[in-house]
């Protein structure tokens, strides 16, 4: 790569948010966060009863419940609809003949495109995380049992947390993208996407090996929630790195590759 | 100098259907090179090869005396292009457009003003390019073209979908480019308007270049084809007057000759006069550019 070209990485991605500028993209982001803890809210204020334990530490229970739900119904279309969603966009503005006209390499496009989904992608972990801390104090207001004011939220477990499906999901953010530049329709992808959703779930539910090599299976695995058991979930030979993590990043760098190798060499008919 | 310089060019999509035969073209500094062809004659899939949207399978293609392939592409600074439609974002606006363009480009956010104003867009600039009508849209392309100065444009039908007004505006602007050393390289299928503004002109037929050289050239291939249509009483009779290879053709009553300049005419008179037809009429018929075009285009079939 010339020193020219790659001078050049820090404009595109502010470029890319440029793009997002009164998208569809940001009501997404919203409407994923706000699911998720809105979801979590209604159930800890309609079920107070069951779920209240005098002298118990209440975050633990709430950040497992939110990132329960999270993982299962949520992560996996939210992020297929992402990628969709930035894919669209150059899409209906047929962007691709100009971009390929600018003094830029076709892999850096590509790359820059993926560097703002993960960016979209920790931006909307970040947003889940405080709206689950606020929704904990307002929940409060209403259910002063909870006690959430005499605990601290441990955002570090929160953290670590979120780090693990970070990584379960970057496998699926790479071979969606991918997936969704190979074809016109964005609808042909977005179909995929939906059956891998179906297909993850089935997998994860019957506890299945080949779960831990479907991308859309590996952030519903990756934490156990007393939902999900797989027995074939182990240590990488990565320290801190379950070899779902270890598959997911595989996967994110063989698409990247890929995607980068292919876009270098693209026609723009 | 020239700018662009095409040598050998083949392109095509699959084996066994060339789009383009070992086209070879040449745009020279400060020209604006109209390039003509019918549809799917070649010409959008030549601009695309120039701005390297496609690789072709054999020939050169030298922009600013530099190789353009895969790996050299910092040439395309040079470059503002527009192909067909713009690309341009529903959800932005124009000035967001030219924002995103300064970005890609390296450009400071002053010239978006002037870059405005420029295509006529200024009183617009903040209307969602989904609200813009396709002769607005249009320019808005241009002006995302123009942004960076670059020093070659090259635009695939830039006066699709503008009104006359809007045509002749961008006529002025290209023609103004030019005089400020600008080298534009346009495509249309408009030939009325290629005639009245480009330079130079090549014509592309079934992907290969059938006719390329400056205004004098095309002149003098138009006077070549210049006919003298004589309007008389006994055409059959006037007709041996001249040798065969003059006459074009023998209507009714009209005589079509070739090959006649003006100086001939008064001498070609006294022989027709004096051989008793009777002249109604006489007058050069010149072809304009369309006439020339699909002159060519026959001869070459």
């Amino acid at each position: 790569m010339s020193n020219t070209t790659r001078r050049h990485s820090l404009p595109l991605f502010r470029s890319e948010i440029i793009k997002l500028k009164r998208s569809p993209v940001w009501y997404l982001l919203a409407l994923c966060t706000l699911l998720t803890a809105t979801g979590v809210f209604m159930g800890h204020l309609l079920d107070a009863h069951n779920v209240v334990k005098l002298n118990i530490d209440p975050w633990e229970r709430y950040f497992d419940a939110t990132l329960a739900i999270f993982n299962l119904f949520i992560v996996v279309p939210y992020t297929v609809l992402l990628v969709s969603a930035l894919i669209f966009i150059e899409q209906r503005a047929n962007a691709w003949k100009y971009l390929y006209t600018l003094p830029y390499r076709g892999g850096q496009f590509y790359i820059t495109k993926w560097l703002t989904m993960v960016f979209l992608y920790l931006c909307s972990i970040a947003i889940l995380m405080c709206g689950v801390v606020l929704s904990a104090y307002l929940l409060n207001t209403f259910r002063p049992e909870y006690e959430f004011n005499y605990y601290q939220p441990d955002v570090r477990y929160l953290l670590s947390e979120m780090r693990h499906f970070f990584l379960a999901s970057l496998g699926l953010i790479s071979w969606q993208y991918w997936l969704s530049l190979r074809f016109k329709n964005i609808l042909v992808p977005l179909g995929i996407g939906v059956f891998g959703f179906v297909l993850g779930i089935i997998m994860s539910v019957t506890g299945q090996k080949l779960a831990l090599y479907l991308p859309y299976s590996l952030p519903m695995i990756v934490r156990d929630f007393d939902m999900f058991r797989n027995e074939y979930i182990q240590e990488s030979a990565i320290p801190g790195l379950s070899n779902v993590e270890m598959h997911s990043l595989v996967i994110a760098l063989f698409f990247l590759l890929l995607g980068y190798w292919q876009e270098q060499r693209r026609q723009v008919s | 100098m020239d700018i662009v310089s095409v040598n050998n060019l083949d392109f095509s999509y699959q084996k066994g259907s060339p789009i383009l035969r070992q086209l070879s073209l040449d745009v020279p500094e400060n020209s604006i090179y109209g390039f003509l062809g019918r549809n799917g004659a070649g010409k959008s899939t030549t601009i695309r090869t120039l701005l390297g949207l496609l690789a072709p399978q054999a020939g050169t293609i030298h922009l600013f005396d530099e190789v353009l392939d895969r790996l050299n592409r910092g040439v395309l600074r040079r470059i503002g292009a527009l192909i067909e439609a713009p690309s341009l974002y529903p959800n932005l606006s124009a000035k967001d457009h030219l924002r995103l363009a300064c970005r890609y480009q390296q450009v400071e956010e002053t010239r978006i003003p002037q870059v405005l104003d420029q295509v006529g867009l200024l009183h617009a600039q903040n209307k969602l390019s989904k609200h813009y009508s396709t002769g607005m849209k249009q320019r808005l392309g241009l002006a995302m073209a123009l942004l960076h100065e670059p020093d070659l444009l090259i635009l695939d039908e830039p006066t699709n979908g503008l009104d006359p007004q809007g045509i002749s505006d961008i006529r002025k602007l290209l023609q103004q480019l030019q005089q400020e050393g600008k080298t534009i390289l346009l495509s249309s299928h408009l030939l009325s308007e290629i005639e009245k503004m480009a330079t130079h002109v090549g014509i592309i037929r079934d992907g290969a270049l059938i006719f390329e050289g400056d205004q004098g050239a095309l002149r003098n291939w138009k006077a070549e084809q210049q006919q003298l249509v004589v309007r008389t009483s006994a055409p059959g009779q006037a007709a041996t007057l001249f040798p065969a290879s003059q006459i074009i053709a023998k209507e009714q009553d009209l005589l079509r000759l070739s090959g006649v300049s003006p100086q001939e005419v008064p001498e070609l008179i006294r022989k027709l006069v004096a051989a008793g037809v009777d002249i109604y009429e006489i007058a050069f018929q010149q072809s304009d550019l369309e006439q020339l075009f699909i002159e060519l285009n026959q001869q070459e079939a």
